[in-house]
């Protein structure tokens, strides 16, 4: 399936329209590109709509106009999520209606479990870097990004897992400050100390 | 005169060792966020955002600039060099640039590049000063019922820019309104769609909607795909420099492309792409040599880097001068100066004299650091493209939740750089348009705020905004952009028709 959108606002991510593509070797894991179909798009639009109509139905819980007769908070998230929900189902009609036509579109490939693994390890960062604090978990995630995206040895895999947790930790935490979960370990050593 | 007194002063401000140390590095980062594919200007700038938030007002914004311009030129390296645009603006330029690497000028083409950007820098930079003035003075008759219709303005325009279909692009509108309403409520008080959990209260963080749908879903998509890069030919300091007749044939489409480019800046979309394409299609047209391009012509490579340029001085305008933005960079932009505590719009120029005109010579002097940076620099660019992919990737992902963290301290912030990434990547996969998403969560609030103050000023007077000559002009410029194009694909859709109907009539 075409995606019109990546040639006018995200970032290129294919080769060039030249006369032939740029020197480049797969030397990438072997994984099968998906490319959905209108099916997806259906179920894509009905996930929107089913979010929208619960919007919807909360929106209209709240005050549409103020005892002043001026717009109340209701007024714009219903106004918001009415054309959400308009243009989606205008879209699903559309679909629909192509479905017995040649126009259809079959999806190919299938979802790659590795960026469901991706995916899982940034949720893995959200549940335990409470408790790890950002170093700790940090070196987890970057072994298990490092080990979906590529093939090393293990040795290799530690040293670049220690060099973001520290480096990480020193650029963004002790030089410029930011405000990064130090964790219950780390408490639990600074308390000790 | 006052125009040069205040920009020097601007300078003046600029040239103090922290200013110019956050303008190189964002020059710097831009550019090597620009070269490698992948990231692009809108995820460097929504990663290095909450850098920028502990930094002063005017070194943040000069930094964040410093990425979007350095972006924008350095998507021009890989694509003159490897025929692999690094961001959505420079796919025009693989089309000569390539051509003329292959033809042992690339060097003459990376020079080409950065003088026609610098030039068309330089020309938006001026412009930007001519019309800030005249624009903000216009712009203090605006109240809430055309800020109402600038924003509706934009939102269509998006739609009918970014390509892809008009339907999905309101859908994508709406759902960037209901995730911004989402939290307290500024207007009145009231909590809103929390559903009793309270990191819901202060709402979503700009940082996770921008890194999500620009930075995740890119690593998603790259992590999808294969290919590295092996080889690029080699470009000696010597060789970057055009020859006399190629400067000469670069001056003229510079120019152009720097007007062009500075005019779409002002309209919202994704003015860098579509002014380089638009600089693209006139050169051809105009030229003398039409048979030349797309087999590396000069005049492909200076056009469309120059509206590449050109675009990001115009598109300083609107937000500048009224407070809104009209693309993903400048959405950005406008959390960066929320953040601050500033408020860009017609009397942002008299409230804030100093930071408008800091910001006006930062933006130059980006420019000069671009010019002066990126040619002697080019190996090290290049060199970037040959970084493992396993560890690009997989340093996106943690710098990318590192800043969303980082903006407000807050856990709840990277599950939504997780939700936005899933729907971000969906959303590119089903060519949904994603800066849509972005840009009506940033307007939105500016949104809520003048539709609000409009109904209540019309009191119940459906014919309230066209008694108000602005707002009509300005629905008017909506009806049309909404329109137009539907009619002219109508008109293109008969002639077609019309002459496939000869050719049948013709065979038989």
């Amino acid at each position: 399936m075409s995606n019109p959108q990546d040639n006018l606002e995200g970032p290129a991510t294919v080769v060039g329209p030249g006369e032939e593509p740029g020197p480049t070797t797969d030397t990438g894991p072997d994984v099968a590109v998906w490319n959905p179909g209108d099916a997806a798009r259906i179920a894509f639009d009905a996930a929107l709509v089913a979010i929208g109509i619960v919007y919807l139905v909360t929106a209209s819980q709240m005050r549409f106009i103020n005892d002043e007769g001026d717009p109340g908070a209701g007024f714009f998230p219903v106004v918001s999520g009415t054309i959400m929900v308009v243009f989606l189902a205008i879209d699903l009609v559309r679909l629909a209606l192509r479905r017995r036509t040649d126009a259809w579109e079959r999806g190919t490939g299938h979802l790659s479990l590795r960026l469901v693994a991706i995916l899982g390890s940034i949720a893995m960062y959200l549940a335990i870097v409470g408790l790890l604090g950002h170093i700790i978990t940090v070196m987890i995630l970057t072994v298990l990004l490092v080990v979906l995206f590529g093939k090393r040895p293990w040795w290799q895999v530690v040293i670049i897992a220690l060099a973001v947790g520290i480096g990480t930790d020193l650029l963004f935490v002790e030089l410029l400050g930011l405000r990064i979960p130090t964790g219950l370990f780390r408490l639990a050593i600074s308390s000790w100390i | 005169m006052d125009l040069i007194s205040n920009l020097l002063e601007g300078f003046a401000a600029v040239f103090n060792p922290i200013l110019l140390l956050t303008l190189l590095v964002g020059v710097l980062i831009g550019s090597i966020v620009g070269v490698l594919p992948g990231i692009g200007p809108v995820g460097a700038m929504a990663l290095l955002l909450p850098i920028s938030f502990t930094l002063d007002p005017a070194a943040g914004l000069i930094m964040t600039s410093g990425i979007y311009l350095g972006a924008q030129y350095g998507g021009s390296t890989s694509a003159i060099l490897i025929g692999v645009p690094g961001e959505a603006s420079s796919v025009v330029t693989t089309l000569d640039g390539y051509p003329m690497a292959k033809k042992g000028r690339a060097g003459a083409a990376l020079a080409i590049a950065a003088l026609s950007s610098f030039l068309a820098g330089t020309l938006a930079v001026v412009l930007l000063m001519v019309v800030a003035g005249p624009l903000s003075d216009f712009a203090t008759q605006f109240a809430s019922p055309e800020y109402l219709m600038l924003a509706i303005f934009a939102l269509v325009a998006l739609s009918r820019l970014t390509g892809g279909s008009t339907i999905m692009t309101f859908a994508a509108v709406g759902l960037g309104l209901i995730l911004a309403t989402i939290g307290l409520d500024a207007t009145s008080g009231n909590v809103r769609f929390t559903f009793g959990l309270t990191p819901l209260l202060q709402g979503i963080e700009i940082t996770s909607v921008a890194v999500g749908l620009f930075g995740i879903s890119e690593i998603l998509l790259l992590a999808e795909g294969r290919g590295t890069v092996q080889s690029m030919p080699k470009v000696p300091f010597r060789s970057l420099w055009p020859n006399r007749t190629e400067l000469r044939r670069s001056v003229g489409p510079a120019f152009r492309g720097g007007i062009i480019g500075f005019v779409l800046g002002l309209i919202p979309g994704p003015s860098g792409a579509v002014s380089s394409y638009g600089s693209y299609a006139l050169e051809k047209r105009i030229s003398k040599r039409k048979d030349e391009f797309g087999k590396g012509a000069v005049e492909g490579v200076a056009g469309p880097e120059a509206a590449n340029n050109g675009s990001a001085g115009g598109s300083m305008v609107p937000l500048l001068v009224l407070g809104l933005p009209f693309n993903g960079p400048t959405a950005l932009l406008l959390a960066g100066f929320t953040v601050q505590g500033i408020i860009p719009g017609p009397l942002f120029m008299e409230n804030e004299p100093v930071l408008f005109w800091t910001l006006i010579a930062g933006l130059y002097a980006a420019n000069l650091a671009l010019l002066a940076l990126n040619l002697p620099l080019v190996g090290m660019f290049t060199s970037l493209l040959r970084i493992p992919r396993d560890l690009l990737l997989t340093f996106v992902v943690v710098i990318a939740i590192i800043g969303t963290i980082a903006t407000r301290g807050q856990l709840v912030d990277v599950f939504w750089l997780l939700v936005m990434g899933v729907i971000g990547y969906l959303m590119a996969k089903l060519g949904i348009s994603r800066v849509a998403v972005m840009l009506a969560f940033v307007i939105a609030p500016i949104l809520e705020s003048s539709l609000t103050q409009t109904v209540s000023l019309a009191d119940g007077d459906p014919l309230y905004l066209f008694d108000r000559p602005i707002s009509t002009t300005i629905i008017i410029m909506t009806a049309l952009i909404a329109i137009v194009p539907v009619v002219l694909k109508a008109i293109a859709k008969k002639r077609h028709q019309r002459s496939v109907l000869d050719l049948e009539v013709d065979a038989s």
